[in-house]
């Protein structure tokens, strides 16, 4: 049975987008040969559509949507039978230990799960061991400022691990660390005398690594293997690696977009600290090198409050500074700059922010997001150093935007410039590229530099981060600059002495580990007063 | 199966970067649509932005029951509406906007054809400007992003009959602002 159905006027717009069904198309058609005021509305209508059919299309630019892993989505069920060795396993908690937020899968899940029941039991069994024996001879702490490798420490498989050769005894213990100890080394603090917790660490990361490897199907091996501990064995070596496998290069590739932006695994035995995030992408594995460097001081205690960091419009003013500190450990002199003053130290809650806030402002620019393997990656790392060594990845590619690159280098410079932090050059990545890092303040009575400066900039020859140029020369009718304060990258060393020169300074090389290279103005340069530039050297081993 | 399922099928299975394609793909469709909707080019490319990563954080829920777009769209409009709500926006601007572009239009009187196309396209925009929210959403889904009825409904979960009243209204209200404000629309008609 059907049912007769009126007119309605809105069915004239479901008729002009061909929404109606045949009885109202009918109807429609009836109505509009029937009634003059209908046929204007219709008309009316379609030229209402016609208008707004003329509006612009989007003439803007595409969307700069970087994907995020730390936002990917729920994916996809695994398939029910996960082998006895899963290598995904490892690449994924290898990923997010090395810095990823997020990157849930199926497998990883599972074994999350299982990893994480186990975790727990042992972390507690560890807790209430490690109370009644009441072990306070030593300490050793894995730090970790990323998250996801707070979450993850117990699942990093390690093929080597330093350890300090030796280890003075704490003031206090920490019973944190004495846990997560025990949930690394699957077995119990107690077992392990107190100056050999380190060597006793790595053994644990070693026997974790096997717990990874193997990729037990059920938590009751985890727990046998937790009985039966294996035989700590003592490492030596300064440099450890950690080795994360993939399946293939296929896989590499597709999850490079993951690699790590910053990353820090700091290890303090209470004498020595280390913090490492040297990590070099190869076709099929992500290797982290750990390097302990003895003498550094430990981790101090959050106690004394002390002024943040240095706002970055004190990058200029404060550059002096920075390049007297530096060039203070570095036990060289530096004409011109040394009045500045030595560095100061740094407080606890000082490091903490610095710490904080290279995190924040690496994770700005989003680095390692267009990296690429194979000869078209670029590396740049940056080896920044309060009172103990921090370590900033920055991988640069071929792709990226010049403010990004401009912004990275003013952070560091800024770090540099508050005296706080020195570089390194510890860059081990096989494929690492040269960089000079330099800042130039181009002499005030010699326009002529500043115009070579100027045209090598021009010429691309050069990468000019910032500048700011300071007053006019009053004899100079063509509105030189009587000073340039110049931040430059230069892409390789033999350049910057030719520009150099060119610009009437000197180099004066430092040995080959010696971060910082100091080349003091030349002589008519330094005659005038002009300060000289500082390049910082960051090369391939 | 179509371009965009098999894109988020391999996103789901862990090619993360195969949602470049999705981006790729629609973006500068959504992107004019809410550039209208909203009526300001950096408020739409934030939109979008938003809308394509939480569209990529809640991929799985994606249930391919309607188009890709359909649910982006739904998204999005639905982050347009909350950032209405938030920030309390009235026509104000808008009706500023629609000022000018009434007198940009009366220099050139009842001359159509000497109208500039981007003139036009002021005067109509403003014109949309001035209707509420939910015609003018309706209104430019139809009519400039070609959605279809059902779409539409799903995007905004409404049902049909009402994005069929709702547009038929929006299109007359247009109709009627474009007389009164412009005064050359009837001649044209």
């Amino acid at each position: 049975m059907t049912h007769q159905r009126e007119y309605q006027e809105e069915w004239l717009t479901a008729y002009l987008d061909g929404e109606l069904d045949e009885e109202q198309l009918r109807i429609v058609r009836k109505r509009l040969e029937d009634d003059p005021a209908a046929g204007r509305t219709f008309e009316e209508l379609k030229e209402v559509r016609r208008m707004i059919g003329t509006l612009q299309r989007w003439s803007g630019s595409d969307l700069k949507f970087t994907i995020d892993p730390a936002m990917a989505p729920r994916l996809e069920e695994p398939k029910p039978e996960v082998p006895e060795v899963a290598p995904v396993i490892e690449v994924t908690e290898a990923r997010r230990g090395l810095g990823q937020r997020s990157r849930p899968s199926r497998p990883w899940r599972r074994w999350t799960t299982i990893f994480a029941t186990a975790a727990c039991l042992l972390i507690a069994a560890g807790f209430f061991w490690t109370r009644f024996n009441d072990l306070s001879s030593g300490y050793l702490s894995l730090n970790t400022s990323n998250r996801a490798v707070e979450s993850r420490k117990a699942d990093f498989a390690t093929e080597h691990l330093a350890a300090p050769q030796s280890i003075a005894p704490p003031s206090e213990p920490l019973v944190e660390t004495q846990t997560a100890f025990a949930a690394n080394n699957n077995e119990l603090p107690a077992q392990a005398e107190s100056a050999d917790l380190a060597r006793s660490f790595a053994a644990g990361q070693e026997a974790n690594n096997v717990l990874i490897q193997q990729a037990p199907s059920d938590p009751s091996r985890l727990l046998q293997r937790a009985q039966n501990p294996a035989p700590p064995q003592p490492q030596v070596s300064r440099k450890s690696m950690l080795r994360f496998n993939t399946e293939s290069e296929s896989q590499a590739t597709k999850k490079i977009d993951d690699l790590p932006k910053t990353n820090e695994i700091a290890l303090s035995d209470g004498k020595s600290t280390a913090v490492a995030a040297d990590i070099s992408v190869g076709a099929s594995s992500l290797d982290a090198t750990v390097q302990t460097q003895p003498g550094m001081p430990p981790l101090p205690a959050l106690a004394s409050a002390a002024p943040s960091p240095a706002p970055a419009s004190a990058v200029a003013e404060k550059a002096g500074m920075s390049a007297s500190g530096s060039a203070e450990r570095a036990g060289m002199s530096m004409p011109g700059i040394a009045a500045a003053g030595p560095t100061p130290k740094m407080s606890g809650v000082r490091q903490e922010r610095a710490l904080a806030e290279i995190k924040e402002n690496t994770d700005k620019v989003d680095v390692g997001a267009k990296l690429h393997l194979g000869v078209e990656k670029e590396t740049l790392q940056l080896s920044l150093s309060v009172d103990y060594p921090v370590e900033v990845d920055v991988i640069r590619s071929r792709a990226w935007p010049e403010a990004d690159v401009a912004s990275t280098f003013q952070q560091v410079i800024r770090y540099l410039a508050v005296g706080e932090l020195e570089t390194i050059n510890n860059a081990t990545k096989p494929v690492a590229i040269e960089y000079l890092l330099a800042l130039v303040t181009v002499d005030a009575s010699s326009p002529a530099h500043a115009a070579k400066l100027e045209k090598r900039i021009s010429q691309k020859q050069l990468l000019r981060i910032s500048a700011t140029k300071a007053g006019k020369n009053v004899a100079d009718k063509q509105n030189t600059p009587v000073s340039m304060f110049a931040t430059i990258l230069f892409t390789n060393r033999e350049q910057a002495d030719t520009i150099l020169a060119e610009l009437g300074t000197s180099g004066e090389k430092s040995a080959p580990l010696t971060p910082l290279w100091i080349v003091p103005s030349g002589d008519s340069g330094r005659a005038a007063g002009a300060m000289a530039p500082v390049v910082l050297v960051l090369r391939k081993p | 199966m179509n371009e965009d399922q098999q894109a988020i099928d391999q996103v789901l299975s862990g090619n993360l970067a195969a949602f470049e394609v999705l981006v790729t793909r629609h973006q500068r469709r959504l992107l004019g649509l809410l550039a209208h909707a909203c009526g300001s080019r950096d408020e739409a490319e934030d939109l979008a932005q938003e809308a394509f990563a939480r569209a990529f954080n809640k991929l799985h829920l994606y249930a391919g029951q309607a188009q890709f777009y359909t649910w982006l769209c739904r998204i999005a409009m639905n982050l347009l509406a909350s950032d209405r709500r938030r920030k309390r926006l009235e026509n104000q601007s808008k009706r500023e906007g629609f000022e000018a572009a009434s007198n940009s239009v009366g220099l050139y009187a009842n001359v159509e054809k000497e109208l500039e196309r981007t003139e036009m396209q002021q005067c109509v925009q403003a014109a949309i400007a001035l209707l509420d929210e939910e015609k003018r959403t309706v209104l430019l889904m139809r009519d400039f992003d070609g959605l279809d009825y059902e779409a539409i409904a799903q995007v905004l979960e409404i049902p049909v009959g009402t994005v069929r009243s709702r547009l038929h209204r929006a299109r007359l209200e247009l109709k009627d602002i474009l007389e009164h404000r412009i005064g050359r629309f009837e001649a044209q008609l």
